[in-house]
């Protein structure tokens, strides 16, 4: 059980980790820092190639840094790889169950391979099967189930054990809302009442916003904003309110009111709340449909990493790619 | 976190050990049986062929080499096997982020190739004791020894290759070619003296070369111009000699 009153410790430091990859001029982790608090659910936000499985691969001991330093439970990765490995489990990103296993046997052979006996890793998958709705093809071989039931198994196979530190990488990729939210209360079960730490990556905004104690945005290998998810909100931007505009206005009119964004066949408007009293008042006119919310992460992870995306626009890519103006495409 | 005592430490890896073997290995072969022939198809093909078209002795060569290959291909397997479960499924990333050793990961999927080899292994050795005359335990048992030196080799040769190759393609190109340099085109299934004199020296360097031999020679067949002292010392020489390979230079953590 979780103690109480007990300090934040750190569960993983991370210092100038520069990770190169052979025959690339390019680092894949370019100066990370990092601090990860033990009994926390951790999450690293980032486009394709912004360097998160890279940083997972190398915190569970799988890859060796290129430079840097990281401590994960208190020990230093090279060094220490033996005793960290005790302690920890990874549900790996696109892995695929064994074709010929069912979804127990899964579970049962990851328990043991970590010493669980046959009886208590039967007891245990049962759990776990249970928790993640797989108990009804528990016997289905792999090969026979949903591609989102496979992922399931493979969460499975890692939070069914002891262990203190779970990496999940992109978990919840190409399972359904509903799988998705059993997959989260798991997850804040662990860490509630197991005070189990858990560093998962996503691309998914709302998972992190439900999820995360911690996040941090990371892109080209460098973390561009870290904090809780109010805390990096507030602090990467100004705006307060999101404004999604379905029609009755131009692209030009709503600049007046803000910073404009188009968002498929939105127009969405990143402004301030008497700028937002204001064009309700204009939409109410205008018997336009518009609806206001609070500005969320997707919002700072475009501000952040969207700029990064325009720059690698050649010019006049769009024609409405004028990031430094006001309208830029998402 | 306490220690972990000895006696903890023998059984975590022994129940590792069991459950890979028998999840990755037996458990598959018990529910897609129609695998097996692939393990019989090609030791057993060349068999039949040196039945049809030789006579007893060439036979009873064709006995030995099987024997041989079977073990040799099962080693090899290993590496086209770790290489799948590397790179199509990520299991290797669930072990090394682990207790699991590389050496327990290696010994455990070898042995589940050893489980799909037995039932081959079973009929050939059953074909020997039938046509040998005086295949005795004493037999039987240098034979288990020949094929168990045979496969630790070849595994320690299949771990090696699995933690370099990066798609599972190669893997098993690579594989099929190791295995007619190691079954095939050495004297396997045919005695060494009917190498051309400059050959036999290259062979003798191949060590499955020895393992055909010990095998002949515990057939009571005659064991060609390499003296038996010779195999077994080679033998085990080649097999420590992968074997350290396989544990010191795999990349079981990526650079």
């Amino acid at each position: 059980m979780k103690r109480e009153n007990s300090l934040p410790s750190p569960i993983i430091e991370v210092r100038r980790l520069v990770k190169y990859y052979r025959k690339s001029d390019v680092p894949a982790l370019d100066g990370l820092d990092l601090t990860m608090t033990k009994g926390r659910i951790f999450t690293l936000l980032g486009r394709n190639g912004a360097g998160k499985t890279t940083f997972l691969r190398i915190a569970t001991t799988q890859l060796m840094p290129t430079s840097g330093y990281v401590s994960v439970l208190g020990m230093n990765v090279v060094g220490d790889a033996s005793a960290i490995r005790k302690r920890i489990a990874i549900a790996p990103q696109e892995g695929r169950p064994l074709w010929t296993l069912n979804a127990k046997d899964h579970i049962v052979l990851a328990l043991m391979m970590r010493g669980v006996s046959h009886s208590e890793a039967l007891d245990k998958a049962k759990r776990v099967l249970d928790t993640l709705e797989l108990i009804e093809v528990q016997n289905v071989r792999s090969e026979d189930l949903s591609g989102g039931m496979k992922q399931r198994v493979l969460i499975a196979m890692a939070i069914a054990c002891d262990a203190e530190l779970i990496f999940l990488d992109e978990p919840t990729i190409g399972l359904d809302p509903v799988s998705r939210r059993k997959v989260w209360d798991e997850l804040i079960r662990l860490k509630t009442e197991e005070d189990r730490t858990i560093v998962l990556t996503t691309h998914y905004m709302d998972e992190a916003e439900a999820l995360s104690d911690e996040l941090a945005i990371i892109d080209r290998g460098r973390v561009l904003a870290t904090g809780s998810p109010s805390d990096v909100r507030e602090k990467h931007l100004d705006a307060k309110i999101r404004i999604d505009v379905t029609n009755g206005f131009t692209p030009e009119e709503l600049q007046a009111y803000g910073k404009v964004v188009r968002a498929g066949n939105l127009l969405r408007i990143l402004t301030d709340e008497a700028k937002a009293q204001e064009i309700s008042s204009e939409a109410l006119k205008r018997k336009a449909a518009i609806s206001i919310s609070p500005v969320s992460l997707d919002d700072v992870f475009v501000e952040l990493v969207g700029s990064d995306i325009d720059r690698d626009l050649p010019a006049n890519n769009t024609g409405k790619a004028v990031k430094g103006g006001s309208i830029y495409e998402r | 976190m306490k220690d972990e005592s000895l006696l903890d430490l023998l059984r975590r890896n022994l129940r590792a050990t069991g459950a890979l073997a028998y999840y990755i290995g037996v458990l598959p072969m018990l529910r897609v049986p129609t695998l097996l022939p692939f393990v019989f198809a090609t030791p057993f093909t060349i068999l039949f062929i040196l039945f049809i078209a030789g006579q007893r002795t060439a036979f009873a060569y064709g006995l030995a080499g099987a024997m041989t290959m079977t073990a040799t291909q099962q080693g090899l397997f290993l590496g086209a096997d770790l290489t799948g479960l590397k790179i199509d499924h990520k299991f290797q990333s669930m072990v090394v982020a682990s207790p699991v050793s590389p050496f327990t990961y290696m010994f455990s999927v070898a042995l589940s190739e050893l489980a799909f080899a037995t039932p081959a292994v079973v009929v050939l050795t059953a074909i020997i004791s039938y046509t040998t005359v005086g295949f005795g335990l004493l037999a039987l048992l240098e034979m288990i020894l020949v094929i168990v030196l045979t496969w630790v080799m070849t595994s320690s040769i299949g771990f090696f290759l699995s933690t370099y190759v990066l798609n599972t393609r190669t893997a098993f190109i690579t594989v099929s070619f190791i295995s007619i340099v190691l079954s095939i085109l050495p004297p396997v299934f045919y005695p060494i003296n009917t190498l051309p004199a400059f050959l036999r020296p290259v062979a003798e360097l191949i060590p499955t070369t020895h393992s055909a031999n010990l095998i002949r020679s515990v057939m009571g067949m005659p064991s060609g111009s390499s003296e038996m002292f010779v195999s077994w010392l080679a033998l085990p020489a080649f097999t420590i000699a992968f074997l350290s390979l396989a544990l010191l230079k795999a990349k079981w953590r990526e650079p």
